[in-house]
C-alpha cells in the first residue's frame, strides 16, 4: 500500500505543484480510492490489474518529428488538433485560433487567457460521482485541448482531435485532459481519433474530457479508435447539457485490447436531447466496456442510446447503460438499446440496461439482445449464391451499419463504412456507390 | 434438368417427405398444389439445401450434379433459385447491395471480374421495370418493413436479376393483389424460355390462368400422389382435396 502511494507521490513531486493546489487535493482523493479492484461494482467486469503497474507520465515533451502519418486525412476541410502522449502539439496541428467565434488553444494557455471560463468549468463535473481515474487525471493532467465556442458561434469545419501515442515508456500512463465549453446557441462538431503510431508499443491512456453545452447549443462528437494492439484506455467523458441543447456522441471501437468508456450525461434544462450511439468489433482477447449514465434532471428531455457489439474469438464486452429520471423530470423520453452478436462460442458479453425513475409521467424503454447470427438470414443469402462465411459477414456488416449510418458527417460516415469493410474483411463488397472522393487513405 | 427419386426427408425424427419423385425438364413449368402441411415448402427447402432436414433416402440430380452433396450457395450458383414463401428480412442490407454481392459472387466463381457499376445499374433498371418495382425499395433494408406483396415482388425481382435455370416459387401468389399477380406472372412469362424451368407451388388455380403450367402435381402427405395437366388444377379448385385424401386412404 505504502509503495503504491509512493509511486504516485514521487511522480507528483516532479510536477512541482503546491500542497494546496487542486491537483494535490485530487491526488489525495485518488490515493484514498486507489485503482479499483474486482470488488468495485463500477469496474466489476473490467480487470484493471494492468493499470496498477503504470505510473502517470509527467513528461510534457513533444517529439519534434513524427514518422509520416497520413492514414487519417479523411476530412479535407477541418481544424486539426494533435496531441502527442496527451500534450497538445501546436507544431503538428493546423487550425485557425479564433475562427467563427470558436477559440482553440492548449489548456495551459487557456488557464491564462480564459481564466474565468476555465475556473468556472474545469473539473466541475467530477464531484458528483468521484472516479479514481478522473481524480488521477486531475492530479496528473497533461496540457490538453481547450475549445470554447462563444455565444451563437457556428464552427464551419469539424474539429478533429488526433490523439497520438508515441514512444511511451511501457509502464507510463498518459493523463490526457480536455475542456470543451459551448456557449448559448453555438454549434461544434468534434472528431476524436486515437492512434498509436507504432502499434506494438505501449498505449496507456487515462482520458478525461468535460463538455459543457449551454442553452440551445449543439455538439456532435465522433470518437474513433482502431486496431491498437497495445491500447489500454480508460475514458471519462462527462457532459453537462443546458436547456434546449443537443448532444450526439458516436463511439466506434475496432479491435482495441482494453477499452473502458465512461459516459455521463446530465440533462439539466428542459428540452435537452442526448443521443449516444456506439459500436465495437472485438476479436482475439479484446475487451470493450461501456458504462453510461444519463441523468434526466429536468422535465421534457429526451435521451437515446443505441450500443452494439460484435464479438469474435475469446473477446469480451460489457454494456452498462443507466437512465436516471430525477423527481420532477416529467415527460421524460428515454430509449435504450443494446444489441450484440457473438460470432464465437468463447466470446462473452455482459449487458445490463438499467432504469431508475423518480417521476411518474415518463416514457422509458430499454432492451438488450445477444445472440448468434440468424440462420434464416444466412440461408436466404446462400440461396442467392453467397457463401456461408460471406453471408455472415454481410449480415454483421449490416448490423453495424445501423450505427454508422446514423453519423451525420457524410465524409466521416463513408470513411467509417470503409473501416467497417476492412475490419470485417469484406473488401470485395466495398464497391458501394456511396464511397466519395475527398477521402484519402 | 432436375430429377428427384424416392426422396425421404425428416426433421426432429418426423418424416415429412416420404418417397417423393419428380422430374423437370428444360422449358417446363410444373405446378405443385396440395393441402397445408403436406411438405411443399419442405421440398423447396431440401432442393435448395437447407441443412435442418435429414435426408434418409433418395437422390436429387440437377444437370448431372448430385445436389445433396452441395452447399446451398453452390446449388444457387448452379442456377437454382427459391422465391421464399416467407422472405427473410435482413436489416441494414439493401436490396441493391444484396444483389451486387450475389451477382459478383457468381462471377467470382466463374473467374470473372466484378460487374461494372454502370452495367449493374443498367441491369437493375431493366429488371425493376420487368416487375414494376420502385427504385425506393432498392435502397431500403432488404424486406424490412415491406408489405407482404412487396416482399413477394422483391423475390421475383431477385429472380429476374439472377436468371436461374430452375426457379422454385413457393406461394409467391399468396398475398398479392390482382394487379401484382399479373405483374409477377408477366415477369415469369417473360423470363421463361426453352432452357429454364419453373416449379410453382400454389394454393390457387387463379395464378395458373396467368402462368400456364405444363404439369400440375398434387402433393399429399410427403408424396406426389397425382399428376396431370392444367385441368387438374381446375378440378382441385372445384372439388377440394377430399377426394384425393379418400383415394389415398384406400
Ligand atoms: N423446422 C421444422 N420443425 C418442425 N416441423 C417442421 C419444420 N418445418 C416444417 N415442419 C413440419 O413439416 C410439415 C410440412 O411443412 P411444410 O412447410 O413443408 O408444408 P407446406 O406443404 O409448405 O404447407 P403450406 O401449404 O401451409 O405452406 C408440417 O407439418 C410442418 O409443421
Ligand atoms: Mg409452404
Amino acid at each position: 500500500m505504502i509503495a503504491i502511494k509512493n509511486k504516485y507521490t514521487e511522480a507528483f513531486e516532479k510536477l512541482k505543484k503546491s500542497e494546496n493546489s487542486a491537483e494535490a487535493h485530487a491526488l489525495k482523493r485518488f490515493q484514498k480510492m486507489g485503482i479499483p479492484n474486482r470488488k468495485s461494482e463500477v469496474y466489476k467486469y473490467s480487470n484493471l490489474k494492468h493499470f496498477k503497474n503504470l505510473t502517470p507520465s509527467t513528461e510534457g515533451r513533444i517529439p519534434h518529428k513524427l514518422p509520416e502519418y497520413f492514414t487519417h486525412q479523411y476530412l479535407l476541410d477541418k481544424h486539426l488538433l494533435v496531441t502527442v502522449n496527451g500534450v497538445f502539439a501546436e507544431s503538428l496541428s493546423s487550425y485557425e485560433g479564433d475562427e467563427d467565434g470558436i477559440h482553440i488553444s492548449c489548456m495551459c494557455d487557456a488557464r491564462k487567457e480564459f481564466r474565468d471560463i476555465v475556473e468556472s468549468h474545469y473539473n466541475e463535473t467530477s464531484t458528483e460521482y468521484p472516479d479514481a481515474f478522473s481524480e488521477m487525471n486531475t492530479a496528473f493532467a497533461q496540457c490538453g485541448i481547450f475549445i470554447y465556442a462563444t455565444k451563437n458561434a457556428q464552427a464551419k469545419k469539424p474539429i478533429v482531435m488526433l490523439h497520438l501515442g508515441y514512444n511511451q515508456p511501457k509502464d507510463s500512463l498518459t493523463c490526457q485532459r480536455n475542456l470543451i465549453v459551448l456557449e448559448q446557441n453555438s454549434e461544434v462538431e468534434l472528431i476524436e481519433d486515437y492512434v498509436n503510431i507504432d502499434k506494438e508499443e505501449a498505449f496507456n491512456i487515462n482520458h478525461f474530457s468535460e463538455y459543457f453545452i449551454k442553452q440551445d447549443a449543439r455538439l456532435k462528437v465522433n470518437i474513433y479508435q482502431e486496431d491498437s494492439n497495445q491500447v489500454h484506455f480508460i475514458g471519462n467523458k462527462f457532459f453537462e447539457l443546458g436547456k434546449g441543447s443537443n448532444l450526439k456522441v458516436t463511439t466506434l471501437n475496432f479491435q482495441g485490447e482494453f477499452i473502458r468508456n465512461n459516459f455521463r450525461v446530465n440533462l439539466n434544462g428542459e428540452h435537452g436531447e442526448a443521443t449516444l450511439n456506439g459500436i465495437f468489433i472485438n476479436g482475439d482477447k479484446d475487451h470493450t466496456d461501456s458504462r453510461i449514465l444519463i441523468k434526466h434532471n429536468a422535465p421534457n428531455c429526451e435521451s437515446f442510446q443505441t450500443f452494439k457489439g460484435i464479438l469474435d474469438d475469446q473477446s469480451t464486452g460489457v454494456f452498462n447503460g443507466k437512465v436516471f429520471v430525477a423527481e420532477g423530470a416529467q415527460k421524460t423520453n428515454a430509449f435504450q438499446s443494446n444489441k450484440n452478436i457473438l460470432l464465437s462460442e468463447e466470446a462473452t458479453i455482459n449487458t445490463k440496461p438499467e432504469l431508475e425513475i423518480y417521476a411518474d409521467d415518463v416514457k422509458c424503454s430499454h432492451g438488450a439482445t445477444c445472440g448468434q447470427l440468424d440462420e434464416n438470414a444466412i440461408f436466404y443469402a446462400q440461396t442467392r449464391g453467397i457463401p456461408r462465411e460471406k453471408a455472415k459477414k454481410l449480415i454483421v456488416f449490416a448490423f453495424a451499419q445501423e450505427v454508422i449510418q446514423d453519423i451525420d458527417n457524410e465524409l466521416f460516415k463513408n470513411f467509417m463504412e470503409r473501416r467497417l469493410v476492412h475490419n470485417l474483411d469484406l473488401a470485395e463488397y466495398s464497391t458501394h456507390g456511396s464511397v466519395q472522393s475527398g477521402i484519402k487513405e | 434438368m432436375l430429377k428427384i427419386e424416392n426422396l425421404k426427408a425428416s426433421i426432429d425424427n418426423k418424416e415429412i417427405l416420404k418417397g417423393l419423385n419428380l422430374e423437370v425438364k428444360p422449358g417446363e413449368i410444373h405446378a405443385i398444389m396440395g393441402p397445408n402441411g403436406t411438405g411443399k415448402s419442405t421440398l423447396a427447402n431440401v432442393i435448395t439445401g437447407r441443412d435442418v432436414y435429414e435426408i434418409s433416402d433418395g437422390s436429387i440430380q440437377f444437370t448431372n450434379e448430385d445436389l445433396l452433396e452441395l452447399d446451398p450457395d453452390e446449388r444457387a450458383r448452379l442456377g437454382i433459385f427459391l422465391a421464399f414463401q416467407y422472405p427473410v428480412e435482413i436489416p441494414g442490407v439493401t436490396t441493391t447491395n444484396f444483389m451486387k454481392a450475389a451477382i459478383n459472387e457468381r462471377r467470382r466463381h466463374q473467374d470473372k471480374e466484378p460487374m461494372k457499376a454502370s452495367e449493374f445499374l443498367k441491369m437493375m433498371k431493366e429488371k425493376m421495370k420487368l416487375v414494376d418495382i420502385d427504385q425506393k425499395f432498392m435502397s431500403r433494408s432488404l424486406n424490412e418493413g415491406f408489405s407482404g406483396g412487396e416482399k413477394k415482388r422483391n423475390e421475383i425481382f431477385q429472380m429476374a436479376m439472377l436468371e436461374p435455370k430452375l426457379a422454385i416459387l413457393d406461394e409467391t401468389d399468396s398475398g398479392l393483389d390482382i394487379d401484382a399477380l399479373k405483374i409477377v406472372s408477366n415477369g415469369v412469362n417473360q423470363l421463361r424460355n426453352k432452357d429454364n424451368a419453373f416449379i410453382i407451388i400454389t394454393h390457387y388455380q387463379r395464378l395458373l390462368d396467368y402462368i400456364v403450367p405444363d404439369f400440375v402435381h398434387v402433393m399429399y402427405d410427403g408424396r406426389i400422389v397425382k399428376s396431370g395437366d392444367k385441368e387438374l388444377a381446375k378440378e382441385l379448385e372445384a372439388k377440394g382435396y377430399d377426394w384425393i385424401k379418400e383415394e389415398q386412404a384406400v
